[in-house]
């Protein structure tokens, strides 16, 4: 940690020496900032890039819906270039100067204690000492990513058929299938979660979180000596 | 272990990469049904009768890939099925001519180039080798049934096999000099050869 991030202090007066004396202590701030814009922006192109993916995987799919509003073509070049681009937001984000929040953020979100595992295992039923996002949050942006991999490799086998296997065509058309399904299911999940959870919800748009919020969800998130108040 | 064990050795603050774990699992599990999905539906579709497609929501189905938006309308009347090229006699098919000859009708799934299949589809029509017949095929090498259309996309292209069947969509047949360009399998949309289930 260099000098420039350390926590802003303010002085107090203390009875601990003989005479009295001002002693240094870290403000603790009403909030606490949660996600940097660049992790905001990378989650909002996330969004409307799988909106776009679910729309147009929809008439593309059950085939009774083409025609409706765009003609198929066009659904179809839209759901190839969104998906193409899916990755993107996530790998700028993570690389360069601007990603440390990010990548400290996957390095939390890949590496668990066992009382998580145990934690998941369970569901719910131990106690827990919450990080900056509780295991199935972990669990959920493990999957995400692991999807867009395979949704994006299989993606590529559909549309450049011409180079594998009828054979593997129909197994890649199987895997992007089954894969879309519980993408699908997730995101939804995911949006409702997010509504049913107002005091977390406003992170994602506004950075912060409440401090009191933090010491209950996320209270080992918080013993980390460099979690400080927003930029604001 | 137990909890109180964990504790007393500060297990429970001891790192382990799930992320990287579930990551290359489910790559893993991506990986295994690109190679081996096709078989393993083949395999759950002789046993149940259809395969995971059918267990998906809207699975097992035709989809339909149109760039015009739609069909063209023709009357009984007014189709004709038109074989040209190296041919001994270039003729243009009516559809009672084609309704008096030998009909041919099986069930098969319905392979599509791009991987999704439709079993068990009913299949009735003239066998495109009964109309090769009856036109004459110039003998040659390699020979290949081509579809040309006015429309601005790729043209179908076939070999020829003595068991290949086509359904009865209007389509125009122009037998060329050309080698196929499917190795010698028939895998254009508009049938099935009788050997392309893998």
């Amino acid at each position: 940690m260099d000098g420039s991030t350390a926590p802003p202090v303010r002085t107090i007066p203390t009875l601990d020496s003989p005479e009295m004396s001002l002693t240094q202590v870290p403000i603790k701030t009403a909030r606490v900032l949660r996600f940097d814009p660049v992790q905001r922006g990378a989650h909002w192109a996330n969004g409307v890039l799988f909106i776009s993916l679910i729309f147009t995987a929809l008439p593309l799919y059950f085939g009774s819906f083409f025609g409706v509003v765009l003609p198929r073509h066009l659904i179809e070049v839209i759901h190839l270039w969104s998906g193409l681009a899916l990755p993107l937001p996530i790998i700028i984000s993570l690389i360069g100067p601007w990603g440390r929040t990010m990548r400290r953020d996957v390095r939390r979100i890949n590496n668990w204690t066992y009382q998580e595992i145990r934690w998941m295992r369970t569901l719910g039923r131990v106690n827990l000492e919450a990080d900056k996002f509780n295991p199935g949050q972990k669990l959920n942006g493990i999957f995400v990513g692991a999807s867009i991999l395979v949704t994006l490799v299989t993606a590529a086998m559909l549309q450049w058929f011409r180079f594998f296997s009828v054979s593997w065509r129909s197994g890649a058309t199987l895997v992007h299938d089954v894969f879309a399904f519980a993408i699908f299911f997730v995101v939804v999940g995911h949006i409702i979660v997010a509504f049913t959870h107002r005091d977390a919800l406003g992170a994602i748009f506004k950075g912060w979180v409440r401090r009191d919020w933090a010491v209950r969800h996320a209270s080992r998130w918080l013993a980390e000596d460099d979690v400080d108040g927003p930029r604001m | 272990m137990s909890v109180e064990h964990n504790k007393a050795f500060g297990e429970d603050e001891k790192k382990v990469n799930v992320g990287r774990r579930v990551f290359l699992g489910l790559g893993a599990l991506g990986a295994l049904g690109i190679a081996f999905g096709n078989s393993v539906e083949n395999t759950v579709g002789n046993i149940l009768g259809s395969g995971f497609g059918g267990l998906l929501p809207g699975g097992d189905r035709f989809r339909i890939y149109s760039i015009t938006g739609g069909y063209p309308k023709i009357s009984k009347d007014a189709y004709r099925l038109t074989v040209t090229g190296l041919v001994d006699h270039p003729t243009s098919f009516t559809f009672a001519d084609l309704q008096a000859m030998p009909k041919t009708s099986f069930v098969k799934a319905f392979q599509c180039v791009t991987g999704w299949r439709v079993p068990d589809v009913h299949w009735e029509g003239v066998k495109l080798a009964d109309i090769l017949d009856a036109v004459g095929v110039q003998p040659g090498p390699s020979r290949s049934v081509s579809t040309p259309t006015t429309m601005p996309i790729p043209k179908a292209s076939l070999s020829i096999k003595p068991d290949c069947l086509t359904s009865s969509w209007p389509i125009r047949c122009s037998v060329l000099r050309s080698p196929p360009n499917t190795a010698g399998r028939c895998v254009s949309t508009s049938h099935q050869c009788s050997d392309t289930s893998h």
